[in-house]
């Protein structure tokens, strides 16, 4: 055998050469095939990295079993074939689509019921500081604002509104909002 | 598509560094690949169930090497089978973004590891507000022939073995993961992570270094 005319290669290479199948590095092939001690490293770290590699790919195999497999592909199937939209709880795995569409909603219709409080307030303010009634004009005031006629277009929104306060999806964040403490209700002990 | 959305995906538009033309276009004329390109084309046919039942080889080519892969990256079957699981879903409802010049294993791979991360940080997420009670999800050391004894040994090492491979870096127990559990190449994981070789080299040296003691361990005691 010829004498080892190349440098030993250190661990890391060592390392790599095991997980290369092809294309190895022919120099240090050879260097491995003529170098005793070379050849010992290699071979202890191919032993030691088989072991690993057989018994927990051994434990995996165990584990996923035919069966296991079998109702794994009939899970992923069922999950290709059912229609878009439909979530299982607690909302693993794929957001339906209608989701957005019901975020948007909600947030135009809680928009929409700000505007329309804010506007609301601000007229009936405007008209209050501007005449400074006594007790009997403010009554008054009420009462033309009752009896004025509405705009077709405010017509629509507040039925929007309604609409959009009696979805099952509001009643369920009005519930939720029922719940959720308000800043003056924490009392600091 | 933008970039983010590539690299959840998988596309292999994100990758980056040199293919080896000759083993790549092996891959993509392997059996895989091939039932993959049929799959997409039946979709976008608009034959839905046909796909789906195509879809099935596909499935069952690469069943078992993506439970062994998720298995060892997350060390809990429950985890590992929904890995599995939303990975091949993701798989056929984007299959149209397949590109079909690039092998299909490796488009499937990243996907798998993309989901395999991210159920790890929902796992991370969960044990923040739970204690568990015991090992239980691990999957146990079932060989017939062994004494309890044996198994019992078999599984506090494998036990020891997966803490060490959890505990490894990110990147280090992605290559490492691909590299000893799911048979690849170091040029191959540099092409499914996208990364360059000698990127893939030093993570895997890395990982196999901080895992040595262990491994050593578990090699005498086989």
């Amino acid at each position: 055998m010829k004498p080892v005319d190349t440098p030993h290669p250190d661990d890391a290479r060592l390392v790599v050469r095991y997980f290369e199948t092809s294309d190895r590095d022919e120099a240090l092939e050879l260097h491995v095939v003529r170098c005793a001690s070379c050849a010992a490293r290699a071979s202890h770290l191919a032993a030691m990295l088989d072991a690993d590699h057989d018994r927990t790919l051994g434990a995996a195999d165990a584990w996923f079993g035919a069966e296991r497999l079998a109702a794994q592909r009939r899970a992923i199937l069922a999950r290709i074939t059912r229609p878009a939209g439909v979530v299982a709880f607690p909302g693993r795995g794929l957001r339906a689509p209608v989701a957005s569409r019901v975020i948007r909603s909600r947030w135009a219709a809680a928009a929409v019921l700000v505007v329309s409080v804010g506007l609301g307030s601000g007229s009936w303010f405007a008209g209050g500081v501007a005449t400074t009634p006594g007790p009997e004009r403010l009554g008054e005031t009420r009462i033309q604002a009752s009896l004025a006629p509405m705009h077709e277009g405010e017509d629509a929104m507040l039925l929007e509104i309604d609409r959009a306060l009696d979805r099952p999806q509001t009643r369920e964040l009005r519930a939720l909002e029922a719940l959720t403490p308000r800043a003056d209700e924490i009392v600091e002990f | 598509m933008t970039g983010s959305e590539a690299a959840r995906l998988g596309s292999a538009d994100v990758l980056s560094g040199p293919l080896d033309a000759a083993g790549l276009r092996g891959r993509v004329d392997s059996a895989d690949s091939k039932v993959a390109r049929e799959v997409k084309a039946l979709v976008q046919a608009g034959d839905l169930a046909a796909a789906r039942e195509r879809f099935a080889d596909l499935l069952a080519l690469h069943q078992r090497r993506a439970c062994r892969i998720a298995l060892s990256y997350l060390n809990d079957t429950a985890d590992a089978d929904e890995a599995v699981q939303d990975a091949f879903v993701r798989v056929f409802q984007h299959i149209e973004r397949y590109r079909e010049d690039l092998p299909f294993d490796q488009w499937f791979t990243r996907i798998l590891i993309n989901r395999c991360i991210d159920q790890q940080r929902a796992r991370a997420r969960r044990d923040l507000r739970l204690v568990p009670l015991a090992d239980s999800t691990a999957p146990p050391s079932r060989r017939p022939q062994d004494s309890p004894e044996r198994r019992l040994l078999a599984r506090q090492w494998r036990g020891a073995v997966s803490a060490a491979v959890a505990r490894l870096p990110g990147r280090q127990r992605a290559v490492f993961t691909l590299c000893q559990y799911g048979g690849r190449t170091p040029a191959e994981v540099a092409e499914v992570l996208g990364m360059r070789e000698a990127t893939v080299r030093v993570h895997l040296f890395r990982a196999v270094h901080r895992l040595r003691s262990v491994l050593e361990v578990w090699r005498e005691a086989r």
